[in-house]
């Protein structure tokens, strides 16, 4: 090959670093390291996290949530001493809300076991997302809160898609958009991250903020502590 | 005598009345907070908000403990009407303990004292429009929201979930349509059919003159009802009647 064509070659190459953009195994390889790395993630064998759920002024509930490989999660919610619970182990779902009345345990709807499997992907759709059967597409770059993020949309293995918006700098999550339907109306949900702090070498929210397009209304889910790799019974996931 | 002595006995009889327990259900949900009274169905409990009933064959066990609304009210002894921290203190730590009730309650005193508290209207569900405190309700349509099926949302976004309705009826009434046309079709094939099979056999009947016309199912019903939000703040129920032996 003539010399001036290798180095046009060389140079195209080099040209999206040069001009500053990144590809989208750039962005998703940062992204993961940002949050201590995907080897680090896929060690993660459990988790466990408390908080408090505040839907407005005054509204406001204990919740605690436990994810255990393969996609078993229990979440709980207290107020006034009176705790509901909500739990799948990847296959079957099952809730108790003593705090409606229901004391006997009651099946899930199947649309909520999908959306509970979704929940307990501990790591995040990002890591391994080719083997996992998802679709990652880098749709371009965006300003949330002043803040510019790269746009990426992701069309989960069973069909659901979501966009998520990555700080440009920091490489976090700092904006997920999804749609929902249901009671009638397509809901386009918008939840916010931020408050990032380290547990176990890896990075979490610590503030999740939920709104829906054209509502005043937000759920914010105020992280308190998180736990990596607790011990936790097999059974509690179980009816 | 002293006449105010069997009052004394009372209160001394109080704190085993009102055991501080929680109640571990078999489904895995619990409970916490003072029991009323047990009987061989049912165990009545008072979480702070009021009284439920809970069917003794949904509990796995009952352990005896202080509850924290023990804590709230031992508390709540020890300040005076006047102590706006105290009171602060107090509401933040019931809220902490996810005793929203007790919460308010704290929050109230604070009012009380202190109208004007940023915190304690903001934990009351007031809101600041314009320099006033309003209810969460009132700060809406003060910012131009409107209530459409138990949500508050933009003028915008409630038009846009009709016409999300209208567009999914208009699909619904024209996919009827295709059907009922289909469906006319086929009568037609059928009674051109039955004609050609009547032709065949008219030395032994007489052919029909008239077919009923097939209108189809038309628009359709709409759903039956349209469901308010979720509540994410749970509600305990009125107690539930005890259930037979």
């Amino acid at each position: 090959m003539p010399r001036t064509r290798l180095i046009a070659v060389l140079l195209a190459g080099l040209l999206p670093q040069l001009a500053g953009a990144q590809t989208l195994d750039d962005i998703v390889a940062r992204h993961l390291a940002a949050r201590g790395g995907a080897e680090r993630w896929q060690a993660v064998r459990s988790l466990r996290m408390t908080g408090r759920a505040v839907a407005g002024p005054g509204r406001e509930v204990l919740v605690s949530r436990e994810i255990l490989r393969p996609a078993r999660i229990r979440t709980e919610f207290t107020s006034q001493g009176v705790t509901d619970v909500y739990a799948s182990d990847g296959e079957h779902g099952w809730y108790a809300s003593p705090s409606t009345g229901v004391f006997d345990v009651q099946r899930m709807s199947p649309e909520d076991v999908r959306q509970a499997a979704e929940q307990a992907d501990l790591e995040g759709p990002f890591v391994g997302w080719r083997s996992k059967g998802h679709r990652v597409e880098l749709i371009g770059k965006d300003t949330v809160d002043g803040r510019e993020a790269y746009q990426l949309r992701t069309t989960l293995a069973g069909g659901h898609v979501r966009v998520d918006f990555i700080d440009a700098q920091t490489f976090l999550i700092i904006r997920t958009d999804t749609t929902r339907r249901g009671r009638g109306q397509t809901l386009q949900l918008e939840t916010t991250f931020g408050d990032y702090r380290e547990s176990g070498g890896l990075l979490f929210p610590h503030s999740i903020v939920s709104t829906a397009k054209g509502r005043p209304q937000a759920l914010e889910i105020v992280v308190d502590t998180v736990e990596v790799n607790p011990a936790i019974d097999e059974t509690r996931f179980r009816q | 005598m002293h006449r105010g002595l069997p009052w004394a006995w009372l209160f001394l009889l109080l704190p085993a009345m009102l055991h501080a327990d929680d109640i571990y259900l078999k489904s895995g949900g619990k409970m916490s907070g003072r029991i009323l009274s047990q009987t061989e169905t049912l165990v009545e409990i008072d979480v702070g908000v009021g009284q439920i009933g809970v069917p003794l064959s949904s509990v796995a066990r009952i352990e005896k403990k202080r509850s924290p609304l023990d804590d709230y009210d031992d508390r709540v002894k020890a300040l005076r009407p006047d102590d706006l921290n105290g009171w602060l203190d107090l509401a933040r730590w019931a809220s902490s303990q996810g005793l929203s009730t007790q919460a308010r309650l704290a929050y109230q005193k604070v009012l009380a004292i202190d109208p004007s508290n940023a915190e304690a209207n903001t934990a009351m569900g007031k809101v600041l429009v314009d320099g006033r405190w309003m209810t969460e309700e009132e700060g809406y349509r003060a910012r131009g929201y409107v209530q459409f099926e138990g949500e508050w949302m933009t003028p915008s976004a409630q038009q846009a979930i009709l016409a999300e309705r209208a567009a999914a009826s208009d699909a619904e009434r024209a996919r009827m349509e295709a059907e009922g046309r289909a469906a006319e079709a086929e009568a037609r094939a059928r009674e051109a059919e039955a004609r050609a099979q009547e032709a065949a056999n008219a030395s032994i009947a007489l052919p029909y003159s008239t077919y009923p016309v097939y209108w189809g199912p038309g628009w359709g019903p709409g759903p039956p009802s349209w469901p308010t939000p979720p509540v994410v703040r749970p509600q305990p129920r009125p107690l539930p009647a005890p259930r037979p032996r």
